[in-house]
């Protein structure tokens, strides 16, 4: 196996793969930058120029394009609170405050050396474990997808700031925009009121770009008078330091297992990794009022997660030939066109394919570093570009990523509609990261529960008698208790305390 | 999600071939733009797949003066995209590809038409359907599931995606072997595939070929749903010859809007059976599981029209939440 490896890896470093190899991974990057496109768009957009490329050259030049996209999305989200893929959505919420800060080249730092260490733990276990995991997936059903959803809302619901009131307020809105649809439980539509265009709901992606994008391009318009204070990197390095790693080592490991976990299970999707790693970093943190005001924990969790999902991802796809993500998908489809049969057999009938990605996925990892770090100065420069030429452009973008997604003028609608939406809720103080959570994770939530109630009859004995789902209630349940029971026991201790002092 | 890049491509080409070539002879010879092929599911799926095997092959094989383009529109269980064909202008230059799916959308009422509505231009082929279980489950047998489900009912469990042929079948499965069984919504096929290898659910529908892909993952074929026995599969049994007459088949349809002009239909046949006369074409639909024989639009109205009125009965089952 080593030595396939290094046959592998060999061969990427190679100058005709590692020119495919850069150019995906740049090529990422820049798409992965810009609000509304997307690593999927790029490599579909390129697959069928793949055609007449080599088979591995091809995979190659799309693993790091996955690669690059999945990572150039902090820059956008630290530099102009615009997450440039759904996966950095949280890493807008820490590295915008702490660039405002002063700090844009700490910030930037610290989220390209976290994708590069979630990359390569999520490799580690890509080459060592790849099998196991990928069977112990299976045993993951509806109820622990459930139990795992609830564990993720309970640590997310942390993330929302100030009156508890709008938090819950936002979350609310935030599954009412889920709602409408072809429910996949039953197969029926639901409250689409007749319009056919509202057939398939609201998708992640221009509700993402409306929300978080168009909301922020409305806000920075109507202050386009107002000078900026200027934003330097000034000269501090961007580069991770070794105290870092042993500063967030222990964030990052968690992290990336969390990310590579999440990876694996069909269905779930990058962002979700990054916002249960932001969610556990929190809860774990000594600092956790941080969080959401330039917290160096929450970025570091943000983006190896992200990152260490990709990974993850990859697995069920050599091992299987069962996408973990719709990115893996498309690498499924352009198999099957390049007359390559993915599935469990393919280590054994395209032993040389197999490794020759995995070993793409690892340099493309230090490519991206390398790449990004290199570029940041240069790049760190778009926070001084005027507004008046930023927002048209990335308005452009928005316009043409929403539409691309299914061909359709109804999806650049919702992007402005929710746009609006975004920005009012942000001028009435209710937090968007609640409203977001709410809509991603509901769905999953309902589908789950009812899959797994039309598994069982319509009884909840399982939830309690499966261990996984079982602990992952336990852990919700807690850190729902942990709160109310924290400052009663205080109180006790106090009031122990104080009868101490006055019996004599 | 292509069309954008996709479409300044064809552009350019085009333009590229109206700038080298004098059109010659007739004025309105068809195609003189390209046509676009609307997928009603997303990139990278089975169903885009072979739409872009075509796109490929019309190119390659210049076979079309024009390019084909394919334009994915995801959503709804594919009635966004159907529609979208269905509403098309009646020109020939838009087309689309779909599946039986056509007709149990129709049938579970998320959409108000069904293949009546277009006009079909033909099948490139139809992949052979049958149930698997998981090879050390409780189940090893098509008799075995039936027995288990006469002894208690609901006691089968069966991945499926609600409202679509994966979920039809097996209910067309127990509602002819006088049975119940427990319908469980999963999802697509990866989750299906992971549903049953997990030993969350019982049974699902896949096509042989996914039957040799994931053999070794443990998956066990049970029966197929085709007259005859599969070749690839010789030894697993039809759902006849178990006692349940029950065929189905998962046929890749083409579809135009209603009224296109008759002879453009005739072109765009002539086209694709030139296309599946290519050796490459054929060994690339067979790695999707196809069994590339063009079948024409009489055919395949009669089948789906079976499909119609085996299904329909079915409808108040399928909506019904399990008890």
């Amino acid at each position: 196996m080593t030595l396939d490896l290094l046959d592998a890896l060999v061969f990427v470093l190679t100058p005709v793969p590692l020119f495919w190899l850069l150019l995906g991974v740049t090529a990422g990057i820049f798409v992965g930058a810009i609000p509304g496109l997307s690593g999927g768009m790029l490599i579909v957009l390129v697959m069928p120029l793949t055609f007449y490329m080599d088979s591995t050259f091809a995979l190659v030049l799309m693993i790091g394009i996955y690669v690059g996209s999945v990572s150039g999305g902090l820059i956008s989200a630290t530099l102009l609170r615009m997450p440039g893929t759904p996966s950095s959505i949280m890493t807008t919420f820490d590295g915008y405050p702490m660039a405002r800060d002063g700090k844009p080249g700490r910030a930037l730092g610290l989220g390209i050396g976290s994708s590069l260490v979630g990359g390569l733990i999520a490799g580690i276990f890509l080459v060592v474990l790849s099998p196991p995991l990928s069977r112990w997936a299976t045993t993951f059903g509806p109820w622990e997808y459930f139990a795992l959803v609830v564990m993720a809302l309970v640590l997310i619901a942390a993330i929302s700031q100030g009156s508890m009131i709008k938090g819950l307020l936002a979350g609310i809105l935030g599954v009412a925009v889920a709602m409408p649809g072809l429910n996949e439980s039953d197969g029926q539509l639901r409250l689409t009121l007749g319009f056919h265009a509202l057939d398939n709901g609201f998708d992640l992606l221009p509700v993402l770009l409306g929300v978080f994008v168009m909301s922020q391009i409305i806000k920075d318009a109507l202050e386009i008078e107002k000078r900026a204070i200027p934003l330097t990197l000034g000269s501090a390095p961007v580069w991770m330091r070794l105290a870092d790693l042993r500063r967030h080592g222990m964030n990052m490991l968690r992290s990336s297992v969390i990310g590579t976990w999440i990876g694996i299970l069909p269905g779930v999707g990058a962002s979700i990794s990054s916002m249960v790693a932001y969610g556990v970093a929190r809860s774990v943190s000594k600092h956790p009022e941080e969080f959401g005001t330039g917290s160096e924990e929450g970025i570091v969790a943000s983006e190896t997660a992200n990152n260490a999902n990709v990974g993850g991802a990859l697995i069920p796809l050599v091992t299987m030939g069962i996408p973990g993500s719709p990115m893996d998908a498309f690498l499924l489809g352009a198999l099957i066109l390049h007359n390559i049969q993915p599935g469990p057999l393919l280590f054994q009938t395209n032993k040389a394919l197999v490794w020759a990605m995995i070993a793409a996925y690892l340099i493309g990892n230090v490519a991206m570093f390398l790449i990004m770090t290199l570029s940041v100065r240069w790049v760190g420069r778009l926070i001084n570009v005027h507004r008046a030429y930023l927002l048209p452009a990335i308005f452009f973008f928005c316009v043409i990523g929403a539409f691309a997604l299914s061909n359709r003028m109804f999806d650049v609608w919702v992007v402005i509609g929710f746009g609006v939406v975004g920005f009012a809720l942000e001028r009435a103080n209710i937090p968007l990261g609640p409203f977001v959570i709410g809509f991603v994770l509901s769905r999953i939530l309902e589908g789950q529960l009812r899959s797994a109630l039309m598994s069982s009859g319509g009884s909840l004995d399982e939830l309690f008698t499966r261990p996984i789902a079982l602990t992952f209630l336990v852990v919700s349940l807690a850190m729902l208790a942990y709160p109310l029971i924290d400052p009663w026991r205080r109180r006790l201790r106090n009031h122990a305390q104080v009868k101490q002092r006055r019996s004599p | 999600m292509m069309s954008f890049g996709k479409t300044i491509l064809a552009a350019m080409s085009a333009a590229a071939a109206m700038a080298f070539v004098a059109p010659s002879g007739a004025a309105a010879a068809y195609p003189e733009k390209p046509i676009r092929i609307i997928v009603p599911t997303g990139a990278g799926g089975a169903m885009d797949g072979i739409a872009r095997i075509f796109e490929r092959a019309f190119e390659e094989h210049k076979i079309l003066p024009q390019r084909m383009v394919v334009v994915n529109m995801d959503g709804a269980g594919g009635t966004i995209g159907t529609r979208a064909i269905k509403d098309a202008p009646p020109d020939g230059y838009t087309i689309g590809l779909w599946h039986n799916g056509l007709v149990t959308s129709a049938a579970m009422g998320v959409t108000d038409f069904d293949h009546s509505a277009f006009t079909i231009i033909g099948s490139t082929g139809f992949a052979v359907m049958g149930l698997a279980v998981k090879a050390d489950g409780p189940i090893d047998s098509f008799k075995k599931m039936i027995e288990m489900s006469k002894a208690q009912a609901n006691s089968v469990k069966v991945a499926v995606n609600i409202g679509l042929p994966v979920h039809f079948i097996p209910l067309t499965v127990a509602s002819k072997a006088g049975v119940e069984m427990r319908m469980v919504q999963v999802g697509g096929g990866a989750k299906r595939l992971a549903s049953v290898l997990g030993g969350h659910t019982d049974v699902a529908l896949f096509s042989v070929q996914e039957f040799l892909k994931y053999e070794p993952s443990g998956l066990k074929p049970i029966n197929v749903f085709s007259k005859e026995r599969a070749p690839l599969v010789p030894d697993v049994p039809t759902a006849v010859e178990m006692g349940v007459d029950v065929q189905a088949t998962d046929s890749r349809i083409w579809l135009a809007p209603k009224d296109v002009p008759p002879d453009r239909i005739a072109y765009l046949v002539e086209a694709f059976k030139t296309a599946m006369s290519k050796p490459d074409v054929k060994e690339r639909l067979e790695g999707f599981g196809i069994n590339s024989n063009f079948i024409d639009p009489v055919t395949l109205t009669e089948e789906l029209d079976r499909t119609r009125a085996e299904v329909v009965p079915l409808v108040a089952k399928a909506r019904a939440l399990p008890q």
